[in-house]
């Protein structure tokens, strides 16, 4: 077999490899960037974004480790560059949370949507992290870059807050948007 | 709500699962992260030959093949002295490492210009980008500014191993970097280019060929000019296997140091994908200002 054959045979397989774990991953992984971020259409730019990085580094990526955990890793990581870079466009342009009138009545996941965009980045990402992609706190705290007493420091906190916002459902716009 | 810690879970994949998810653009991101890895790689190789265009020019200098190319067998950068070194220093190779050798040891300012045509399947494009700029190996110590566009205010200020890169209207702080073109946008990548020519003279040592074209010019514009060429070693597998490079330096005649280099390269990935795809790059060094101070404020860092 000549070289240019063997490449383009490996990129094939490459390509397969990558589309299959696409196919597989697009749905659930789409869920945690909604959740980390609350905004449907950006949830959706960012994995489109870490799926590309993700795509330049797939042969490293699949030889060295988990591309799940990698691509975690990434929308986590992007999450909280983004909301850096866009905490005051956000605070400019988000609004109160108003019920719109062709929208199914307001239930428990539109309350617990509020409420977790009321929680800090960290604790958000804590709860998801742990009760969304069902991580355990070491991995979650591999995951955060942080120690697992943080991780559980910060799940106590974010309860106890989630708690609190959904006994009471409507709270202040300066507690939303943080 | 009662927030249950064993039904947080499934209310979060039903508030996750609430709209309904598009079909997976697979092949759309396939081909952004095609495209993304011919950048990468392009765009990483021409930085490598950029920021280290003085010493690059050593290295042709030394590893040249022909008369007088023994000098590659010396595992430093200094120009060799006695009966052997008589006989090299009628040699473009001895001449021209001896330039860049003195050229990499004082201060000088530095424009480039970087132009880049693309040809991807039937689509043509191009651009052009120009920076300038001022580096101290004592130090080290350096800047480098876009000039064009110049909308951008994107800058990076080197003092000592700490890079600040200016962008978005904030200063960052980089630890262990060097200053670093990227093909035409500025973006740390490479650690090991300004600061330690000796490593990059290992790595290019043995590359090319250089051959003395003459000298023009008259006065103090008076250069000596010569023309080199050699492949570039792909980095990793995303990469062409060859890499050609070839383009002139010119030494002012009077202070023997490197005022001009110019080169072009060419990457063609029509081996790693289907579809017809080459970037060229041609890019322009010009230095000036040998010896002045190098002046580097440390800029208010916000991370």
């Amino acid at each position: 077999m000549s070289g240019m054959t063997e490449e383009a045979t490996a990129s094939s397989s490459s390509d397969a490899s990558y589309a299959a774990f696409v196919e597989d991953a697009w749905t659930r992984y789409l869920g945690l960037a909604i959740l980390l971020g609350g905004d449907r259409h950006r949830a959706e730019e960012l994995l489109q974004d870490c799926l590309v990085k993700l795509y330049v580094r797939w042969r490293q990526v699949t030889r060295r480790g988990d591309p799940h955990a990698y691509l975690r890793r990434m929308l986590v990581n992007g999450k909280v560059s983004w909301w850096r870079r866009t905490r005051r466009e956000t605070l400019m342009a988000e609004t109160p949370e108003r019920p719109d009138p062709h929208a199914a009545p307001a239930d428990v996941p539109q309350d617990l949507r509020a409420a977790l965009l009321a929680l800090s980045r960290q604790q958000r990402a804590v709860l998801v992290l742990r009760y969304y992609a069902d991580l355990t706190e070491q991995q979650v705290a591999t995951e955060l870059g942080c120690s697992i007493g943080t991780v559980k420091t910060q799940h106590s906190r974010a309860m106890a807050k989630l708690r609190a916002l959904l006994a009471h459902p409507h709270p202040p716009l300066a507690e939303v948007s943080r | 709500m009662n927030v249950d810690e064993e039904q947080l879970g499934t209310a979060l994949r039903e508030l996750a699962g609430r709209e309904p998810s598009p079909a997976a653009p697979t092949a759309h991101l396939i081909s952004r992260g095609q495209r993304a890895k011919r950048t990468r790689a392009a765009t990483r190789t021409t930085a490598a030959l950029g920021v280290v265009g003085l010493v690059a020019a050593a290295a042709v200098g030394f590893g040249g093949i022909g008369p007088g190319g023994g000098g590659g067998g010396n595992s430093g950068t200094t120009p060799r002295a006695g009966g052997t070194a008589s006989a090299e220093a009628s040699s473009p190779q001895f001449r021209l490492a001896a330039a860049a050798e003195a050229s990499a040891q004082t201060s000088f300012s530095f424009q480039v210009t970087v132009h880049n045509e693309s040809e991807d399947g039937a689509k043509r494009s191009s651009s052009t980008r120009s920076y300038e700029g001022a580096f101290d190996p004592n130090g080290p110590k350096g800047y480098l500014r876009f000039r064009n566009p110049p909308a951008t205010g994107l800058e990076q200020r080197l003092v000592g191993t700490d890079l600040y890169i200016h962008r978005l209207s904030k200063w960052m702080k980089f630890e262990n970097r060097s200053l670093e073109i990227d093909g035409g946008y500025l973006l740390s990548t490479n650690p090991t280019s300004t600061v330690n020519p000796a490593s990059q003279l290992d790595a290019l040592k043995s590359l090319g060929t250089v051959t003395a074209l003459g000298a023009s010019g008259s006065g103090a514009e008076a250069v000596e000019r010569y023309a080199f060429s050699y492949d570039v070693k792909p980095s990793d597998a995303d990469e062409p296997d060859r890499i050609p490079a070839s383009g002139v330096i010119e030494i002012n005649a009077q202070s023997r140091l490197i005022s001009k280099i110019s080169y072009q390269t060419t990457y063609d990935f029509s081996r790693h994908v289907t579809q017809h795809y080459v970037d060229k790059y041609t890019v322009t060094w010009v230095y000036s200002n040998y010896g002045a101070p190098v002046d580097v404020p440390v800029p208010p860092v916000i991370n």
